[in-house]
């Protein structure tokens, strides 16, 4: 044999042998241990939504770690929860991809996920066929139930809850001060989220007899948003709604001191929720209003809450906000189910197991008793397209007194009275 | 048999061999009966689809694309049009797509091909991101939130399944009979005169060489495979819209597959996606999750790290680095 | 609507300004040493983690931070030419895109790991206010980071036409071979060319970081802009960067008030590939001079 053959022969071989092992590594059969009962977890840890996956995953980790320092799934024998996270970076097809895997590499019992309205879109269609339960903590657009998927459900408010709420609002401000809000503009990001919300917002508006006199739509990631507020300047409606997410927003909230529009009444959905966005921009977020799934001042009317509050923030160093309550309360809502499922089925037999797993969140039906319920909702009852009918939504302002969020809506939950108009920049 | 097996060169036999027990591996991954594996291949394939189309243009005629995934998202898109608004089947539907992308290619090439070197590998990066902004405002296609396919029972007519394995054979099959195609392109006439243009425009010309057909050709063909490859995703995945499709960083990944393989040979690109993709899902997979809590984006700095790695120690990529020790004959010859 | 006009017009130059000089570092890059760097936007992010990382620890204004960002990056510059970008001078042009995108992710995703992905800013005394001329309103950081882009531009004018090192510099871009015959050592001389282009692109970083959010994934967004610009304005001409920069922050601040600002960037595209169809080379480039 020549050294060349030889040599050749021998590269060859090493990658059959790598590519094999690879190969073998992976289709090695896992031991069922149900020592464990497994969730796969889809969160976006890079990309542009990095910052909220951050945050949600501080509030997947503190349930778990909950539940499993109170023994577990007890039904099964006190076996752990334990989540399989999976980075979607904010693709569509990684998130695909990542549900397929932890569907059958990781075989867990159920998803969780994807914060991106598109990534939940796409990664729930595997969960679908798979047969696996899909459950939405965090995404907003309302197209993702109306798919007649049997296997999606979804926790939190959609933007028909958000965008009517905030509608709702409007109407009582302008009980109280007839004519205060006639005109509507919206100022909105061109994602699949964003051109869902400006449907609602359209068919609100006309519904509540408000006229949206101007829209416009950015690409996320702009240099800058100049342009955008100069024209929303020009038509000058009398409340603004602003869809950007946390670094567009603070972009977008510093041009609006900068070329001093202030519009009389001011909301934002998504950006404005995040504490990224108030600490970045301080007092510049005074009199702005946010559609909100979870607010502090909502322990004044649940106790427990500061409990919970408590606890995490022993752990983490921060308060609960939004993106940590929302995963918190689908995890514990899994583990409902969970504990329900293994009274009659066992992780090792997946298929009947997340059936059960189905059937169960068909039939749930949860008040606000349980302590993990934090969020200000009703409770969690699917209807039939899998969407909480209990879910609710707040609105929120920013008040100059003291920089927080206060509840002004609904008004049994309401801290704080609007305060419309919006001052003008060089009178605050 | 044995007797024509006999008078083959010990090499050759090797060479063989070794072909065969590879095919058996890459038939047989999905009896293994793990989906993920088999999805990650499956993946790798569509790359090197893509990958072996795109180095007609760049490995063999010298032109670097950075557009190419403008036809895919073409494919991907137009195979989806017909499938949700007007019950086309796919196995129609990936003609048209392919059509679609051609004409596209066609359509492109004049005014692209009017710049050379680097400023044509922006004026395709430029093109394809127009298309991209196009299609995000484009509310008839979906505008951003894309197109979805509802939920369908599976069937070979609408070649909807729930796992990757179907898809798996059937990508392989298009790589293969699309690599045959090119192969005989790239050994015939066109696959001359285009290295003719890449060593010296000027030279092909005065050779009676008309450098525009051929580039376009190129062009065209390398667009006709991509949207082919595109309406297969659309099979696959079910949902389309211009960030998944369309974004630049589609073609960044299909050139890396290229150039992590070798440009300068026909396997290249294939070995390259084989090669990239599968390790790419691995570490997302490995350190992704896990890790990723703690240390965000650790996988994304593995790839990197590795990818560099590999570049230094062959810069002429993999096959480029096989070859450079081993003499073997179907290289294309380059002096450097 | 005047007013409205002569407000985008303002803001176009002023954006455009800055985008210009965010370009010049790859513009040099890619006329001197010949490589296309795709990781230059990465720099861009690191002059702005220093310039806030500066502004957090030492309370430093941003752009006082200049200078450092200026050298923290010309190190790194330094350091990455040296041991990566020289290995790759010979291989294929590809090559050297894979390697420079090896270390795009590299550069982006250790920021990402050590510096979390929380967004940032850096908050200063005019941080919010406008000048404002008339009916139009300039906004403070713009006008100081564009006023400061020209001041930075025209130092290193200066600095490659009067002095020696720039001369040589510019030698090695135009001949290579005659460059070393005459003594000058093309590697120094590319180490050099490189860290003080990404140096550049640092200080550039630093200038944004009082009108940009700051975080590790920032690079994305200003990458294709950059080479728009350099191919916009030509290779090896700082003025055509300039006129590349101002030409596609005034066409995406009057296409987006025009049309819609999502597809504000179309039109720079299409004039991108108009200038490209009737002069392939950019609108100022020139053989060799700079």
């Amino acid at each position: 044999m020549s050294p060349i053959t030889k040599k050749y022969a021998a590269t060859i071989i090493a990658v059959v042998v790598i590519v094999a092992a690879i190969a073998m590594y992976y289709m090695w059969p896992k031991p069922e241990v149900i020592s464990e009962v497994k969730i796969g977890v889809l969160v976006p840890l890079t990309g542009t939504a990095a910052e909220v996956g951050k945050l949600e995953k501080m509030g997947y980790d503190f349930a778990v770690d909950e539940i499993n320092a109170a023994g577990g799934v007890k039904s099964l024998g006190g076996a752990k929860l334990r989540l399989i996270y999976a980075d979607h970076g904010g693709d569509a097809k990684t998130g695909a991809l990542e549900c397929e895997r932890l569907i059958t590499s990781e075989n867990v019992v159920a998803i969780s996920g994807a914060y991106f309205s598109a990534v939940a879109k796409t990664s729930s269609d595997p969960a679908e066929r798979y047969e696996v339960p899909y459950l939405c903590p965090d995404c907003v657009s309302p197209g993702l139930t109306e798919r007649g998927y049997k296997w999606f459900f979804r926790t939190c408010p959609t933007d028909v809850h958000l965008i009517g709420g905030c509608f709702d609002l409007i109407d009582y401000i302008n009980q109280k001060k007839p004519g205060t809000i006639k005109t509507v503009g919206i100022l909105i990001e061109d994602s699949e989220w964003g051109l869902s919300c400006r449907d609602e917002i359209k068919k609100y508006a006309s519904q509540h007899g408000y006229e949206v006199t101007k829209i416009v739509t950015f690409h996320t990631g702009t240099a800058s948003f100049d342009v955008e507020v100069a024209t929303m300047k020009e038509a000058n409606p009398d409340f603004l709604f602003t869809g950007a997410y946390t670094t567009d927003n603070i972009l977008l909230t510093k041009t609006l001191k900068r070329l001093d529009y202030a519009p009389k009444m001011i909301a934002g959905e998504a950006g404005t929720e995040q504490p990224g966005w108030w600490e970045a921009v301080g007092d510049l977020s005074h009199y702005y209003f946010s559609v909100m799934k979870y607010n502090w001042d909502i322990m004044k009317a649940a106790p427990k809450i500061k409990e919970v509050n408590d606890a995490f923030i022993a752990k983490y160093g921060v308060e609960i906000s939004n993106e940590i309550a929302r995963p918190y309360t689908s995890i514990y809502t899994l583990y409902t189910v969970i504990e329900e499922a293994g009274k009659v089925a066992s992780p090792t037999d997946l298929k009947t197991f997340r059936r059960v797993i189905r059937d169960n969140l068909v039939k749930l039906d949860i008040g606000t008793e349980p302590r993990w319920m934090i969020m200000p909702w009703k409770g969690i009852k699917f209807d039939e397209k899998g969407q909480n009918e209990r879910a609710y939504a707040l609105m929120v302002q920013m008040m100059p007194s003291d920089g927080k969020y206060h509840t002004v809506w609904p008004k049994e939950l309401a801290t704080a009275e609007p305060m419309v108009p919006m001052p003008s920049w060089s009178e605050r | 048999m044995i007797e024509t097996v006999k008078t083959l060169a010990k090499k050759d036999r090797r060479i063989i061999g070794v072909s065969l027990v590879i095919a058996f591996i890459i038939l047989a991954i999905p009896f293994a009966g793990n989906p993920f594996i088999t999805h990650s291949f499956m993946l790798a394939f569509l790359y090197a689809s893509l990958a072996l189309s795109w180095n007609l243009l760049c490995g063999y005629c010298g032109f670097f694309s950075l557009g190419h995934h403008a036809y895919f998202g073409i494919g991907a898109y137009v195979t989806m049009i017909l499938m949700l608004f007007y019950d086309v089947t796919p196995w129609v539907g990936i003609i048209f797509s392919g059509l679609a992308a051609t004409i596209l290619a066609a359509a492109a090439s004049l005014p692209l091909f009017r710049s050379v070197g680097r400023w044509f590998t922006l004026a395709t990066l430029a093109f394809a991101e127009t298309i991209k902004l196009i299609f995000i405002n484009w509310d008839a296609v979906g505008a951003a939130k894309g197109l979805q396919l509802p939920v369908k029972p599976e069937s070979l007519y609408w070649l909807t399944f729930a796992g990757p394995e179907i898809y798996y054979y059937l990508i392989l099959g298009s790589l293969i009979i699309e690599a045959i195609i090119l192969h005989r392109i790239v050994r015939g006439k066109i696959g001359y005169c285009l290295q003719v243009i890449r060593e010296d425009e000027f030279t092909a010309m005065s050779a009676g060489i008309n450098p525009l057909k051929y580039k376009t050709i190129a062009m065209v063909i390398g667009g006709l495979f991509a949207g082919i490859a595109g309406g297969f995703y659309t099979t696959k995945y079910r949902f389309v819209d211009p960030f998944s499709t369309m974004d630049w960083i589609l073609s960044v990944e299909v050139a890396v597959c290229g150039i992590v393989g070798g440009l300068f040979s026909f396997a290249g690109p294939i070995l390259g996606s084989l090669v990239v993709i599968p390790v790419s899902f691995y570490v997302r997979s490995v350190f992704g999750g896990p890790l990723g809590g703690r240390f965000f984006g650790v996988h994304r700095l593995i790839y990197g790290c590795i990818l560099f790695a590999v570049m230094l120690i062959m810069p002429e990529g993999v096959l480029g680095w096989i070859e450079k020790r081993l003499p073997i004959s179907g290289r294309i010859s380059r002096e450097d | 609507m005047q007013a409205a006009i002569l407000q985008m017009v303002v803001t176009g130059v002023l954006l455009g300004l800055l985008y210009a000089l965010a370009s010049v570092g790859l513009n040099l890059i890619w006329g001197i040493i010949g490589i296309i760097n795709f990781s230059q936007a990465e720099y861009l992010m690191l002059g702005m983690f220093t310039a806030y990382w500066l502004y957090q620890l030492l309370g430093l204004d941003p752009l006082l931070s200049l200078p450092v960002a200026f050298f923290v990056t010309f190190l790194l510059g330094a350091v990455v030419q040296r041991f990566a970008i020289n290995r790759v001078l010979n291989a294929p042009a590809l090559t050297q895109v894979a390697v420079t995108f090896a270390l795009l992710l590299i550069i982006r995703y250790t920021a990402l790991m050590l510096w979390g992905p929380d967004s940032r800013s850096t908050i200063t005394w005019y941080s919010e206010k406008s000048l404002s001329v008339g009916s139009v309103l300039i906004s403070y950081p713009m006008l100081i980071s564009s006023i400061l882009a020209v001041l930075s531009t025209l130092l290193l004018f200066l600095f490659l036409t009067r002095t020696d090192t720039g001369i040589a510099l510019r030698a090695t871009a135009q001949d290579r071979a005659t460059a070393q015959l005459y003594g000058i050592e093309a590697v120094k001389m590319y180490t050099l060319a490189f860290a003080i282009a990404v140096g550049i692109t640092g200080l550039t970083g630093a200038l944004f970081s009082t009108i940009y959010w700051i975080m590790p994934e920032v690079g994305a967004i200003f990458s294709v802009l950059m080479y728009t610009v350099v191919v916009l304005g030509g290779l090896r001409s700082l003025l055509g960067c300039f006129v590349g920069g101002i030409i596609v922050g005034l066409v995406e601040c009057l296409s987006a008030f025009y049309i819609t600002p999502s597809m504000k960037d179309v039109p720079v595209f299409l004039l991108l590939l108009i200038i490209l169809v009737i002069k392939p080379s950019g609108l100022f480039a020139r053989k060799g001079a700079l």
